[in-house]
């Protein structure tokens, strides 16, 4: 168990130390000056200094070789310092962590939609013995799937906040500004989430395990819950560690769409001023969310299957 | 017996329809009127093949058919209550309590994420009203009952900590908690070895004799049939061709077909079969294999002899069998014979030459052959027959592509399948005539050397002894060597003429087939060939010769 355990976090470690790796090959090392995108990011169509350059190269560190530069940055990012904003000044630390929380909420609350309404459109799905509803069901994941972000955000507003005043249009004041936006972001997670969990659930109505729980005398409901949920949940949790990803790229689109702070936001301003610094802080905030959801999702496996890390420790 | 006024169970004029496709209303009859009756105390067997309904009977029996199928005529009554049409609820009631079911492959009957304490508590949770804690206590008394050593211990495992032994006297525990009036045990124990087998049958009759269940038996071996059941229901393409007393049935049968399945029986039919005289000895044995071992890593740091210091030497034109129970190491055996995978000692040698260098290899590849066991995995469902026949000559490049497709044609004349199969696909073809076009694509390249790996276990007995008729045949045409490698040793007696037992990879007995079946020298082969079902037959089978004859 321990060795499993130190195995998942040693490829946590690894997956964040590659992705600050290949942020700052992309943004740093590529050919183009740095500095000029950052001087023209600030001040738009500006004459350019010299003096103003060769300041900014020595203050980033881009007069020393690319090697001494990425150990340089690497081991003040392992202290939690990712620099300073380019365009504001401001600690691009701080930045993450004002931005952050907001984020944080939403996805989390998307998330948990997601799970409720993808899990019981599965369950229900797969427990019902009527084709008729089985077939009604069945076709709400791949339309959830098909539907962009932004227009699922657009049609919730129109009918939700301008339609009937239920919920604020923007803004991030309060659990009502927060319905919305989770809403849209958690259909076309839910839609997956169903697709996937409503498979493996079928699958596992036809285990020769369900015909044991059933010859007991076992309810539908009581094999739907007992036997078959808990052994459909695990390619789903697979899915899940994927899917947190797709929640942070989908958080930019909708933070946009209902104008509220939080990554989306900063990720918009800092790659239009191309400030370099935020959009790598960005990026190695987003991959240390995949890692610890990833090892959660990991950790979690054993806990539900006792097939998984068992065999070696008791072998 | 005497018969009691209402049976146990009371099945008249079953009829079971299945959808042939979800979409579709044309159906297709599985069970076709099918009557019969269980005594209080007694143990009726359905014995038939693949196909014939007795699954699908006993299914409806317990209101279980897979989705599709349902009852659309007769009346099933336990007790005199009828069943056919009871709601949701109402079954319930019946499942667990009433009826208990044994289900067929232990490995994977049982929940796998679920201990196993709490898989037998939960029929008593269902239908007793008894707390948590009363019931898991009584569930560790009911995993002593079925003989686990270490009760409490067990309870707190997972299905994958048990062996498929100990597994299946899990279930037995369950069918059995709550004194059903009548069990289903359907092909409880064809997943597992003969000496296991034979200690959870024997279980099945003291509990069943204990609670004084009934018990109806599923299954296609006529020799458990013998043994275990007081009559015998014999069914064919969902109807019943005879049914009877077992030593009538089994002693004196009246339908033809009752006596085609006795005739296949192996382990029924033995005496029937004078296994052919050792060839000569004296020259170089075509395979030799000189004390081999292997050993297995396995997770955690372990290793496991798979293989210990086994010797095995076949001459020209014999068929050695190679006997023992699974995690015996006969399949490693093979593996090495066919260099798929390296001895850590010993060497085997082709025709007098070493197999484990190169120019070895390459001889080997082409002088011997595999028959895998399951000709349902073996063959690639997109190829045809011909292109499945056609691929080792292919890949050794051997004549022109009209030479090779005569010799395709040729082949299927020989496995007695004929040349008009070769368009067809796997997927059109039955177990045996999928086992026959592996048969084909092995001899496709001539060779010496046959390593049959179960060849027969997946097939039904009659299908079997075509297929061994056939192995025979062709062994005696081409002077083929055989080894033949199975858990089964009713079949091994029918093909070998000397058999080798393995046991924990050590071979603990090799002889002549005749000496090691009837006069076993090591305990563990004694025990072996004390588990053969059947025994009890020997009586039918001897009239039956009788009466015959």
């Amino acid at each position: 168990m321990t060795g499993y355990v130190l195995r998942r976090l040693g490829a946590a470690v690894l997956v964040l130390w590659a992705a600050f790796t290949v942020s700052f090959a992309v943004l740093y090392l590529l050919p183009s000056d740095p500095v000029s995108i950052m001087l023209d990011g600030a001040n738009p169509g500006g004459t350019v200094d010299p003096e103003q350059v060769a300041e900014l190269s020595a203050r980033y560190g881009f007069d020393r070789p690319p090697l001494e530069q990425y150990v340089v940055l690497l081991g003040r990012a392992l202290t939690g310092d990712l620099g300073v904003s380019v365009t504001s000044g401001a600690p691009v630390s701080q930045l993450l962590a004002d931005a952050f929380p907001q984020t944080l909420a939403l996805t989390s609350f998307a998330l948990g939609i997601a799970l409720l309404l993808g899990g019981a459109i599965a369950a229900v799905s797969s427990w019902s013995r009527s084709t008729r509803l089985r077939g009604a069901l069945l076709a709400l994941p791949p339309l959830g799937v098909s539907m962009p972000t932004f227009w699922i955000g657009l049609l919730l507003l129109q009918l939700f906040s301008f339609r009937l005043p239920l919920f604020p249009a923007v803004g991030n004041q309060g659990f009502g500004s927060l319905v919305l936006p989770a809403v849209t972001l958690a259909i076309p997670l839910s839609a997956v989430i169903a697709q996937v969990l409503a498979r493996s659930m079928r699958t596992a109505w036809d285990a020769p395990y369900v015909e044991t729980a059933l010859a007991k005398g076992a309810s539908r409901g009581r094999v739907q819950w007992r036997h078959v949920t808990r052994n459909a949940a695990l390619p789903a949790l697979t899915l899940l560690g994927i899917a947190v990803g797709n929640l942070l790229a989908g958080a930019v689109v909708v933070e946009t769409v209902f104008s509220r702070a939080g990554f989306g936001g900063l990720v918009e301003k800092a790659v239009r001023a191309q400030d370099i610094p935020v959009v790598q802080g960005v990026v190695v905030v987003g991959a240390l969310v995949f890692v610890v959801v990833n090892l959660v999702v990991d950790l979690a496996y054993p806990a539900l299957d006792p097939r998984i890390a068992r065999t070696p420790a008791t072998a | 017996m005497s018969a009691p006024t209402t049976p146990v169970l009371q099945v008249r004029d079953l009829v079971v329809e299945y959808e042939v496709h979800r979409s579709s209303s044309e159906r297709v009859q599985a069970v076709r009127g099918v009557s019969f009756d269980v005594h209080a105390g007694e143990a009726v067997a359905l014995v038939g093949e693949s196909g014939s309904g007795k699954s699908t009977t006993a299914h409806a029996v317990v209101g279980l058919l897979p989705g599709g199928g349902r009852v659309v005529g007769g009346s099933v009554r336990l007790h005199g209550g009828e069943l056919v049409g009871l709601g949701a609820k109402a079954w319930q009631q019946v499942r667990g309590a009433r009826i208990g079911l044994v289900p067929q492959d232990p490995g994977i009957a049982l929940n796998p994420v679920t201990r196993i304490g709490d898989q037998v508590a939960e029929v008593l949770r269902i239908h007793g009203r008894v707390r948590r804690a009363a019931a898991a206590q009584q569930a560790v008394e009911i995993l002593r009952s079925v003989g686990l050593s270490d009760p409490e211990a067990r309870a707190r495992q997972y299905p994958h900590e048990l062996s498929g032994g100990m597994r299946q006297r899990v279930l037995i525990g369950i069918a059995l908690a709550l004194e059903p009036a009548l069990v289903i045990a359907d092909e409880p124990t064809s997943a597992l070895d003969v000496t296991v087998q034979r200690r959870v049958l024997d279980l099945l009759d003291d509990l069943t004799s204990r609670t004084g269940s009934a018990v109806l038996f599923i299954t296609h071996d006529l020799a458990v049939a013998a043994d275990r059941a007081d009559r015998v229901v014999v069914m064919k393409d969902g109807e019943i061709v005879e049914q009877g007393l077992t030593a009538q049935v089994l002693g004196a049968p009246r339908h033809p077909y009752t006596r085609s399945l006795l005739a296949a029986a192996p382990q029924l039919s033995v005496r029937e079969r004078v296994a052919d005289p050792a060839p000569p000895v004296g020259e170089t044995p075509l395979l030799d294999v000189l004390s081999v071992s292997k050993a297995f890593r396995l997770p955690g740091g372990r290793t496991v002899q798979a293989v210990d210091d086994v010797s095995v030497s076949i001459p020209r034109g014999g068929a050695f069998g190679l006997v023992g129970e699974s995690g015996s190491g006969k399949s490693t055996v093979a593996r090495l014979v066919l260099q798929l995978t390296s001895p850590d000692s010993g060497t085997v040698l082709l025709d007098g030459a070493p197999v484990s260098d190169a120019a070895g290899r390459a001889v080997l590849r082409r002088r011997s052959q595999l028959v895998h066991q399951n000709p349902f995995a073996s063959l690639d469902p997109r190829f045809t027959v011909a292109k499945i026949i056609d691929e080792p000559l292919r890949s050794h490049r051997v004549g022109s592509r009209s030479q090779r497709r005569d010799r395709v044609d040729e082949l299927l004349e020989q496995v007695a399948l004929g040349a008009a199969y070769a368009t067809r696909r796997p997927g059109e073809l039955s177990g045996g005539q999928r086992q026959r076009v592996a048969i084909a694509r092995a001899l496709a390249l001539e060779p010496d050397l046959l390593v049959l790996d179960e060849p027969t276990s997946a097939l039904d007995v009659s299908v079997q002894a075509q297929i061994l008729a056939l192995l025979d045949r062709l062994r005696r045409e081409r002077d083929l060597t055989y080894l033949f490698i199975s858990h089964d040793l009713a079949v091994v007696r029918q093909v070998a003429d000397r058999v080798g037992v393995l046991h924990d990879g050590r071979l603990v007995e090799v002889g002549p087939t005749a000496d090691v079946f009837d006069d076993p020298h090591d305990p563990y082969t004694a025990e072996l060939v004390g588990a053969i079902p059947g025994h009890r037959a020997d009586v039918f089978t001897d009239t039956l010769e009788r009466s015959t004859r």
